[in-house]
């Protein structure tokens, strides 16, 4: 679900590009960027039973 | 001053200088429909030869639509120098190289986890390679392509002589730009990929929060 979220974001950014303000782009460029990084993170690690 | 102008004038009056603006444009939809084109095959490999994509080939399908964004960002936003003070040339194009860095990296990743050679792989492979291998071929030519549009690229305002504003004026009253009927196509198309990528990610994921490693099944249709 978290993944399909983040393609959702995806298609909000898209709907974004069209308006004439870029903050709102920005942010949600970012935003999809850093959870899509988030997950990759968490599968990268989630095998090696890391404890932090 | 009029030194200036006249340097200018003379490479606007160059064939390639007045032809630039719709090559660059060209080159902004080709990049949104290749990426396309390779989603597409993405997808096809998912449902008509019926492989699942693991979680790295989700976030490598991510990072992808994340690079395209850039394209799609200077298309519709074509017309000006500026928007709220951000370059519109170097928001986009700087969107597309991050997104790239974190494709490649996901991409490196997945092939270092199957680099051994008695490794067979994940899924079957295209043209000799597997996919992730393309992924981050693909990844690589973004990369190069934004380096190049950077360095290539021109303020638009340039071509357009008779544009008095470099900016998108504060005071306009329409929420949202408007675009030629090809650049809606390539949005649109781009959307509905988007959208695709969606509900096939949520039927495999089901309501679990993350998607299984070796996924072998849609988890949304199980009983």
């Amino acid at each position: 679900m978290i993944a399909s979220g983040i393609f959702f974001s995806l298609f909000v950014l898209l709907i974004l590009t069209l308006r004439r303000h870029a903050w709102l782009t920005v942010l949600f460029f970012f935003l999809s960027l850093i959870s899509m990084m988030l997950l990759f993170m968490h599968h990268a690690t989630d095998r090696l039973n890391i404890n932090l | 001053m009029s030194e200036i102008n006249e340097v200018e004038l003379r490479h606007e009056e160059h064939v390639v200088w007045k032809l630039w603006p719709r090559i660059e444009f060209f080159i902004l939809h080709f990049c949104v429909l290749a990426i396309c084109g390779v989603l597409s095959g993405a997808l096809w490999v998912q449902f008509v030869a019926g492989e699942y994509p693991c979680p790295l080939c989700v976030l490598q399908r991510m990072a992808m639509i994340l690079s395209a964004m850039g394209s799609i960002f200077v298309i519709t936003h074509g017309h000006y120098a500026r928007v709220q003070g951000f370059s519109v040339m170097g928001l986009g194009y700087g969107m597309s190289v991050l997104a790239a860095i974190s494709g490649l990296a996901i991409a490196t990743r997945q092939i270092l986890l199957h680099i051994n050679p008695t490794d067979p792989g994940y899924g079957s492979p295209v043209l000799g390679m597997h996919l992730y291998s393309w992924a981050a071929v693909v990844f690589l030519v973004v990369l190069l392509v934004s380096g190049l549009m950077l360095i290539f690229g021109r303020t638009p305002i340039l071509h357009c002589p008779e544009c008095h504003s470099l900016e998108i004026p504060e005071a306009s009253k329409k929420k949202f730009l408007r675009l030629r009927w090809y650049s809606w196509g390539t949005f649109w198309l781009f959307g509905a990929i988007i959208l695709v990528n969606t509900f096939a990610t949520f039927a495999e994921s089901g309501f679990h929060a993350f998607l299984p490693d070796n996924p072998t099944s849609y988890r949304l249709f199980d009983s």
